[in-house]
């Protein structure tokens, strides 16, 4: 799939035309739906509305497809800002420092900056995608097993180290993280763990219950039992001021890079890349204090990231046939229903297709940010709804979306003892996104190091001997020792039981 | 008050408990069946469903919902199959070998092979053995001289799943040859294959479809059907070069034990139209499927005599206690 | 326990219990063909991982001697309140099947908002209602997933 100006005017001209234009606004707006609810994600969206789309031509369809992927990306930041409700794991970094924004009565500027964030990176993307697609594809294949496993390693000591002087409760956050994901089928061998002959267990525990629980419910709680009158009192300007928007430009760049980049890998999905954009953002910020706190730049980041990773997932997709995410996936499923062969032959015989949706793209993220922005202000206002509607009706919203991931009880059962843990963890100063970010990747880590040890025969100096993953396993070390020396400064201060954010 | 309100209801949910249990099969179906698909969307066992949807809802003359129970390999979905109402209104992919090797190797599974109530069985994927184009291997041959002159287990390849077809015809291959070939299980073939393409593991066992996707970037040294397969007539069977292997995974729909054969038989009628209906035999065959028309007896047959036939192919390769 | 350090003690001295249990539970997990990477590895890491941080935590905390926070515990009213939504939300979630997901989101809906401010029980049976009807309507009726019916909702969906 080479870059020709000419296939991307015709893409153009295509994707303009009424019909197409249409379809991409249909589908940018059931993403956005789709995006706030938490539980129904891009994947099971566009399952449900794949049947509908056998009446649309393929081209229209996939466009219209391909717009509710991006536009659940925007409605899950939604939620995550206005209500801490984070409608995807993608969007539990945005909801850290967004709700924190919504409490002050900025939820506005919050909303803003994510939607141009979203749109910088996107479009960014986009234009990484349009002209080297053929390149990026090479480098994402260039990871393998022990790639992944250093890559999952290295995301997970940049968040615990960034505990600050709280790294034990850092270390503990993530271990019990890592325990939830353990729960249930081996990856690799199907072994049953931690079930205790609980049929329903062997499942393991499904992190969207366990994040809309740590996040949601443990929110309500504290509210209700605070008698707060609503989230945020007043609602200040619906727009940022210029400043805010410049102070937000690194981070818009820098996530986008790595959003991008990550974004490429088969398997690494947004709820990974927004971690370590925002773990980065913090990293490179004169003021890290700042950050859980309402700092501008820690929803400009995630957003970013998560952005510029959609239209990452594409390069795969386009250049080998192969979907990076289950989302994609459908797509995919749903291209073969046209009779549509996937693979890499499928774009190379027909480029114009490739090129009206790489098109349409370019036009849904515009249309996006236009349907989006004028939103912001009704978004909003829903912080100053009282919170005696709200409350319940945030948690009417946790159950349904929890419910709907696999219909069962079981979920929803476990987002109410997450709930008690999250309450818990803040009464306590625990951090809790290490957990969040341990039950997302541990899955994965541990496939990979299995995968790993078996190409190298059981040992485990394939991690080093690799130049990517060498690199990446580098930096984890690096991060852990830097953890470990800042906490044993720490001891001299006797600054053990601090509250770490 | 109270009372009367909470002794109202009680009544009113035992009655709709009741109601709600009776499976009529005379007027079956007539609400939406739900179809569970118990892989990740965009694996075969999907793109089949999806190939099916509209035949299907209009044979069964009622709505059809795919829905997905995704974990476990499968293990998660038909142990939820199990315990299921047997009324017929859900139903679920299943998969050969899967169904038969997990309960076997696993030891508690969550379900047994036969609590899977047959309906239809339609259609089978071989396994492929594929390498990248640029690999020194252009034969099957080259393939396991490389493997008998290098260290045991250093020629890795990978597959989808653990207790799969893949995993099977790895180890079939081996022992068949001689060799000694270290399988690395990925979680569908999706993740597989870029393995491949990035020089990760020396070969894929793989099945049918990869063939037709990925004809331009890589090369297919057998196929373990019975003869040569239509739509891609220039991969040799593994027979054809000297060894009896014959493997892939079959798939098909099963319900919960205990549904009415009555029902069963409706769901199996409505299956085998879908399948013979010429759209939907296009696009398997486009797709690289090789289509299936077993019915609920042929279906338990081919399920039993594979039990049997796994069995002792596990014992033999150690996989399994004897 | 009012500030942080006992509570820290008591955190530390629970993890450290938790990961002898994870220990153990992984001690049964049934390691089957032999593999690279064994099913137990991972759960013996983190059970490892779980009781040393907590005998860590512990120990740490009993040695401190600086200022002790105070715990933001709520107060009686606050308490009652916070007990009294998550019964609510636990009967929600128990009668989600039987009586089906439209009348379970009234309810829950009409008596959490109604428990919160009494006061304002008309507001509580309307929104009740609307979400309900909701409940019902869009994501049963026209994006048919597969919520439980109930049995008042049974016959319609057919």
């Amino acid at each position: 799939m080479s870059f020709s100006f000419d296939y991307l005017y015709q893409g153009f001209v295509t994707a303009l035309s009424f019909q197409n234009l249409f379809w991409a606004l249909v589908g940018c707006f059931i993403g956005t739906l789709v995006g706030v609810l938490p539980g129904i994600g891009p994947a099971s969206g566009i399952a449900i509305l794949l049947p509908l789309t056998t009446v649309l031509p393929p081209t229209s369809a996939i466009i219209m497809m391909a717009a509710i992927y991006y536009g659940a990306m925007y409605g899950g930041s939604t939620t995550a800002i206005v209500v801490n409700i984070p409608g995807e794991a993608s969007s539990v970094p945005t909801a850290i420092d967004g709700y924190e924004m919504a409490k002050q009565g900025r939820a506005g500027p919050a909303l803003a900056i994510s939607a141009i964030s979203s749109f910088v990176a996107g479009t960014l993307g986009l234009v990484g995608l349009t002209f080297f697609a053929p390149l990026l594809a090479d480098v994402a294949v260039a990871f393998g097993p022990p790639e992944y496993f250093a890559l999952m390693f290295m995301a997970l000591t940049l968040i615990i180290s960034l505990s600050g002087r709280a790294l034990l409760k850092g270390i503990i956050s993530m271990a019990i993280g890592l325990m939830t994901a353990l729960i249930g089928q081996d990856p690799l061998t199907g072994a049953a763990r931690l079930t205790f002959g609980f049929p329903k267990l062997l499942a393991g525990i499904d992190f969207i219950s366990v994040i809309v629980g740590l996040f949601a419910i443990s929110e309500v709680m504290i509210n209700v039992e605070q008698r707060v009158t609503a989230i945020s009192q007043k609602i200040g300007s619906w727009m940022p001021v210029w400043a805010d928007v410049k102070q937000c430009i690194g981070a818009m760049l820098r996530s986008t890079g790595v959003g991008f980049f990550l974004g490429l890998l088969p398997g690494v999905t947004p709820s990974v890349t927004t971690f370590v954009a925002y773990d980065l953002e913090k990293r490179v910020s004169k003021h890290p204090e700042r950050f859980g706190h309402g700092a501008i730049e820690g929803v400009a980041a995630p957003e970013g990231a998560n952005n510029a990773t959609s239209s990452a997932g594409f390069v795969p997709l386009f250049s080998f046939g192969i979907p990076t995410a289950p989302s994609m996936a459908v797509l995919l499923g749903g291209l073969m229903m046209y009779g549509l062969q996937p693979g890499p032959m499928l774009f190379k015989q027909n480029p114009e297709f490739v090129w009206t949706i790489i098109a349409s793209m370019y036009i849904g993220n515009a249309m996006l940010i236009v349907l989006n922005l004028p939103l912001v202000g009704m978004w909003a206002r829903i912080c100053v709804i009282p919170f005696y509607i709200l409350g319940p009706l945030i948690v009417f919203f946790s159950v349904l979306g929890t419910y709907s991931i696999r219909f069962l009880a079981f979920d929803v059962w476990i987002m109410f003892l997450f709930g008690g843990i999250g309450y818990f963890m803040r009464k306590l100063g625990y951090p809790v996104a290490p957990m969040v970010l341990a039950t997302v990747i541990a899955q994965m880590m541990e496939t990979s190091l299995g995968q790993s040890l078996l190409i190298s025969q059981g040992s485990p100096l394939i991690l080093f001997t690799r130049p990517i993953s060498a690199v990446f396993m580098g930096l984890a070390i690096l991060s852990i020792g830097r953890g470990i020396w800042i906490e044993a400064r720490a001891k001299t201060l006797e600054v053990a039981i601090e509250d770490p954010d | 008050m109270k009372r009367i309100a909470v002794g109202t209801i009680v009544l009113l949910a035992t009655v709709a408990m009741a109601w709600a249990g009776a499976a009529n099969a005379a007027d079956f179906p007539h609400k939406r069946i739900t179809y569970n698909i118990c892989f990740n969307p965009g694996g075969e066992s999907d793109i089949t469903a999806r190939i099916q949807e509209q035949a299907l809802k209009k044979n069964l003359g009622a709505d059809v919902v795919i829905q997905y129970k995704i974990g476990g390999g499968g293990a998660l979905c038909w142990s939820e199959l199990v315990q299921t109402a047997p009324d017929g209104y859900t139903i679920a992919g299943h998969n050969l070998p899967h169904t038969i090797l997990q309960p076997m190797e696993m030891g508690d599974a969550g379900y047994k092979t036969l609590d899977l109530k047959q309906i239809y069985m339609f259609e089978s994927t071989p396994n492929v053995l594929m390498v990248r184009k640029d690999s020194p291997f252009q034969t099957l041959k080259d393939f396991v001289e490389y493997a008998k002159k290098n260290p045991p287990g250093v020629v890795t390849v990978g597959g989808s799943g653990t207790s799969s077809a893949n995993d099977l015809g790895t180890t079939m291959l081996g022992k068949a040859a001689g060799i000694k070939l270290t399988y690395v299980p990925f979680g569908g073939t999706g993740s597989a294959v870029p393995a491949l393409l990035g020089n990760h593991v020396t070969a894929l066992m793989s099945y049918s479809p990869m063939v037709v996707q990925y004809r331009d970037k890589f090369r297919f040294l057998a196929i373990a059907s019975e003869k040569r397969m239509d739509v891609i007539p220039d991969v040799p069977t593994f027979r054809e070069l000297g060894y009896d292997i014959v493997e892939g995974a079959y798939r098909g729909v099963a319900a919960p034990p205990g549904t009415p054969d009555a029902i069963i038989k409706k769901l199996a009628d409505a299956f085998d139209k879908t399948m013979k209906d010429p759209e939907v035999k296009k696009k398997m065959d486009q797709n690289g499927f090789k289509t299936e028309f077993m019915g609920p007896e042929a279906s338990l047959a081919l399920v039993k005599k594979k039990t049997v036939e796994y069995e002792a192919i596990m014992k033999e390769l150690g996989r399994i206690k004897k | 326990m009012k500030t942080l350090r006992p509570a820290y003690i008591a955190v530390g001295c629970f993890l450290a219990v938790l990961g002898l249990f994870i220990l153990y539970a992984s001690s049964l997990i049934r390691v089957g063909v032999e593999r690279a990477l064994s099913p137990r590895t991972f759960p013996f890491t983190i059970g490892f991982l779980i009781l040393f941080c907590g005998i860590g935590l512990a120990i740490k905390s009993w040695r401190f001697r600086g200022e002790d926070l105070k715990i933001p515990w709520p107060d009686r009213e606050g308490i009652r309140i916070n007990l009294g939504s998550l019964v609510l939300l636990a009967f929600y979630i128990v009668l989600m099947k039987p009586l089906g997901f439209p009348l379970s989101t009234f309810l829950y809906v009409t008596c959490s908002i109604w428990f919160l401010k009494p006061a304002k029980w008309v507001t509580a049976i309307v929104i009740g209602l609307i979400f309900g009807f909701i409940s019902y309507y869009v994501f049963i009726h026209l994006l048919k997933l597969s919520f439980p019916l109930g049995f008042l909702f049974e016959g319609l969906e057919g």
